[in-house]
């Protein structure tokens, strides 16, 4: 079920209705509702694969239990990894992995049959099954006790405003919640409804608008012109944050009206004045999940500035591999990590911890110079993560540079004009909010502006957006 | 809590309001430029359709929709066609339609028409033509729920995003437009446009069970009503016709064989439409239609002449036309034409 769907739309208020006036004095039956539920919203896309979440979700909920009492910690720790691996594996990679064997193998003159199998790839697999990886790593290191009640757990794990496209929770910030309690908050609904109308509006009138610029870059780069390839990786760059990031809102939203509070997934990200600062603002769930989970395990930083590179490169060339089964991917963060090298080198990957132009309304001339820089490097790694391919990707650069430099006319129109206006919007929207933990427009202080500006964000939504059946992006990871 | 739910309630009403008034003014201004909308252009072809008892009543997609001018036929006929219809709709109007008058149905057919179910206008079609339209989009108890939703999200998505925005914004930028699309008296619909070069489009020519289905319960329907169906292959331009392999053109070819009681007329590889005659990639202009509408008549009145209009029942026989015009004022044509047609008359 998508969020921007009409199922979605009665779906949401009855679970609403029934949560907090049937069973809010339950917490058991209140879970059990929420599991019901998330089971349900999994299940609209294909029923089938619920059979596999829930699978999937007894597997560590046993391993977590095992890990507590056996003394074998370490070899429960590694089937349960294995196990997760096995899933993901499976569902995710057996054909590339076939398809790249049989091209290497014919590389070098032979000819395998290799099967492939037409293989569905669950939706949100990658994110549930981190969610449980992480649990029973937290067992492991002691950070969290196993819980026995199974219908709590489940819910940590399918929670479904997070179940298909994150945040990656972590068990010690989401479980907690799960087991007290929750309690109707004014402030959590308010901030709930604003989360998920601003959610709406950067996925359905910006990306899903910038959408119909980028695929047509991407699908014609040979022919296209160089102001539009170099339109369509900017585009594109937006276009995926405003779907992500979006949304990343949407579930925040929908789980702040249900009490709960997850983690906040991006923080402004192309404001960053270095990709290190990028990557601390960035799909944040996912960096601090491999963070913790991968480059800490692998010795980080400690062992000297070879190590940390090496780590580095591991780190972002698996999630290069957990985005999707195709070279583009692991390309694409192969070059996150080179760009991460020379701060590495000269010690800066921790210079910019604070909010750029804390101090001022706009940011200094280095400090802009600085975030065009890193969002220029960013956007020549977007390029290989939206190509199907190493080959197309490459042609998109080669068409930046020797295709004819204009579009043809037409192509500013009144269609780009608007769009570019939004964009602008958007992005004067986010600079203010920069600093700020409430919205830009929660800040002002007359109620009846604040509605107005509410109102014609419903508007924007309905009269600028793109109602065209588009999914979210990473539904497809 | 109940604060909570007070004023979402209110907000909500208040914004349901002030889209209902956008509706309103979208309504009120933007036909000006665009001419009637879809839902419009339905209901005024079904009220139009059951005005006269027509004799003869055309049924197609937009290639026929736009490319007729029943008021060009010998006979008395309306264009009963719309945007996007396949088999299933023209059965369901046909039936819907049921005149004890009609003697003869023209239908529009292409390689692929077969292709597709539609469902974008069901918001229209379903309260007209019922719950046995509706019985091949929806099943099971909670059927009409579903065709509600839809219809509900069809409406509002008429309304809805950028692509309706801009027209909105035109309509009160550029004021009225006097050269905009019109849906005439007969049912023609008439879509000005140019063609262009680099016009191109995509079909499909799988030939889906549920569309041969109704293509054969027309062909059943009019045989036993004793009514003359006419099969008609509008015009394609060479850019269209690149979709059409020639084992799909023989597949469907083969299909229409085993219907004895139809005549075929294959206008889509003549000659004398060039690209100056569409409006876009695959419907003629204004112009073009009238000219092939008149070919289309002449092609009936050939066959059948004046027996047709004395409903006297015909014998069968299937025939391509083949770059000829049937212009009665084109005579190097019609020599042409009727040498093709002897070729083919023993063939019952």
């Amino acid at each position: 079920m998508l969020f921007n769907s009409f199922e979605f739309l009665l779906f949401f208020p009855f679970v609403f209705v029934v949560y907090w006036f049937v069973l809010n004095r339950n917490l058991k039956l209140q879970n059990a509702f929420l599991l019901v539920a998330s089971y349900v919203f999994y299940g609209w896309w294909d029923w089938r694969f619920v059979f596999l979440l829930i699978l999937s979700t007894l597997i560590d909920y046993t391993f977590g239990l095992i890990i507590e009492r056996t003394t074998k910690k370490k070899l429960y720790l590694w089937l349960s990894i294995f196990n997760n691996l096995a899933i993901l594996g499976f569902f995710k990679y057996y054909n590339f992995f076939a398809d790249s064997v049989a091209d290497g193998l014919q590389y070098f003159g032979f000819h395998p049959d290799i099967y492939l199998l037409s293989i569905v790839l669950p939706v949100g697999i990658s994110f549930y099954t981190f969610h449980g990886m992480s649990y029973v790593i937290d067992i492991y290191n002691g950070k969290s006790k196993p819980i026995t009640d199974f219908v709590s757990y489940a819910v940590f794990v399918c929670f479904f405003p997070l179940l298909v496209a994150g945040p990656i929770e972590r068990a010690h910030h989401l479980l907690p919640q799960v087991l007290k309690p929750r309690k109707f908050l004014w402030s959590d609904a308010k901030e709930g409804v604003r989360l998920i109308l601003w959610g709406f509006f950067k996925k359905v009138v910006i990306a899903d608008n910038l959408g119909l610029y980028v695929s047509d870059a991407f699908n014609n780069y040979q022919s296209a012109s160089s102001v539009e390839l170099i339109l369509g990786v900017i585009f594109f760059a937006f276009q995926i944050y405003c779907d992500f990031s979006g949304y990343s809102d949407i579930a925040l939203g929908t789980a702040r009206l249900l009490g709960f509070e997850l983690m906040i997934n991006f923080k402004t990200p192309y404001f960053a004045r270095d990709i290190a600062e990028f990557w601390r603002r960035w799909h944040i769930s996912l960096t601090t999940w491999f963070r913790d989970y991968l480059y800490i395990p692998l010795g980080g930083s400690k062992g000297g500035k070879g190590q940390a590179i090496r780590n580095t490169f591991i780190i972002f060339i698996v999630s290069g591999f957990w985005h999707g089964a195709n070279w583009t991917f692991i390309v694409w963060g192969a070059l996150n990590a080179i760009y991460f090298v020379p701060l590495l080198l000269s010690d800066k990957n921790r210079s910019h911890l604070d909010t750029v132009a804390s101090n001022s309304a706009l940011p200094s001339l280095r400090e802009f110079a600085q975030m065009m820089t890193t969002f220029l490097l960013i956007c020549t790694t977007w390029v290989f993560f939206r190509a199907a391919t190493v080959t197309d990707a490459v042609g998109y650069f080669k068409g930046i540079f020797v295709n004819k430099f204009l579009p043809a006319p037409g192509y500013f129109n009144i269609d780009m004009v608007t769009l570019a206006g939004l964009l602008f919007v958007f992005i004067a929207a986010e600079w203010t909010t920069r600093l700020k933990s409430v919205g830009v427009v929660d800040s002002v202080k007359n109620r009846y502006v604040r509605y107005a500006i509410y109102y014609i964000l419903v508007l924007a939504v309905f009269l600028f957006g793109s109602f065209r059946e588009a999914e979210f992006i990473y539904f497809q990871f | 809590m109940k604060q909570f739910i007070t004023k979402s309630f209110i907000h909500f009403v208040i914004v349901v309001l002030i889209l209902i008034g956008y509706t309103w003014i979208y309504d009120a201004s933007v036909p000006r430029r665009l001419g009637p909308n879809t839902k419009s252009q339905i209901a005024q072809s079904f009220s139009r359709a059951k005005e006269h008892a027509y004799p003869l009543v055309v049924l197609g997609n937009s290639r026929i929709y736009r490319g007729i001018n029943p008021e060009l036929f010998s006979i008395k006929a309306f264009n009963f066609a719309h945007d996007d219809d396949s088999y299933n709709q023209m059965y369901h109007k046909l039936k819907w339609l049921d005149s004890d008058s009609l003697k003869v149905v023209v239908m529009g057919v292409d390689y692929f028409t077969f292709s597709y179910l539609s469902d974008k206008r069901n918001y229209a079609y379903g309260p007209l033509l019922g719950d046995e339209y509706l019985s091949d989009y929806y099943s099971g108890p909670l059927r009409k729920i579903a065709f509600y939703k839809d219809a509900v999200y069809q409406r509002a998505i008429n309304y809805a995003g950028f692509d309706r925005t801009k027209f909105l914004i035109r309509s009160f930028v550029m004021g009225p437009n006097k050269a905009r699309p019109k849906l005439k008296n007969n049912g023609q619909y008439i879509y000005p446009g140019v063609a262009k070069p680099s016009d191109r489009i995509e079909r499909d020519t799988t030939m889906l069970p549920i569309q041969k289905k109704y293509f054969e319960k027309i062909v059943l329907y009019c045989e036993t009503r004793n009514i003359r169906l006419v099969l008609v292959m509008p015009p394609a331009r060479e850019e269209e016709r690149v979709n059409y392999s020639p084992e799909s053109i023989a597949r469907f070819e083969t299909y229409l064989s085993q219907f004895r009681s139809i005549t075929y007329l294959n206008f889509s590889e003549t000659k004398d439409y060039e690209m100056k005659d569409f409006s876009d990639i695959t419907h003629l202009n204004e112009a073009a239609a009238d000219r092939f509408s008149k070919s289309v008549n002449d092609a009936i009145m050939l066959i059948g002449g004046a027996r047709l209009a004395k409903e006297i029942k015909m014998s069968t026989r299937i025939m391509t036309i083949a770059g000829a015009g049937v212009n009665q004022h084109q005579d190097t044509n019609t020599a042409r034409f009727a040498a093709n047609l002897s070729h083919r008359r023993d063939e019952n």
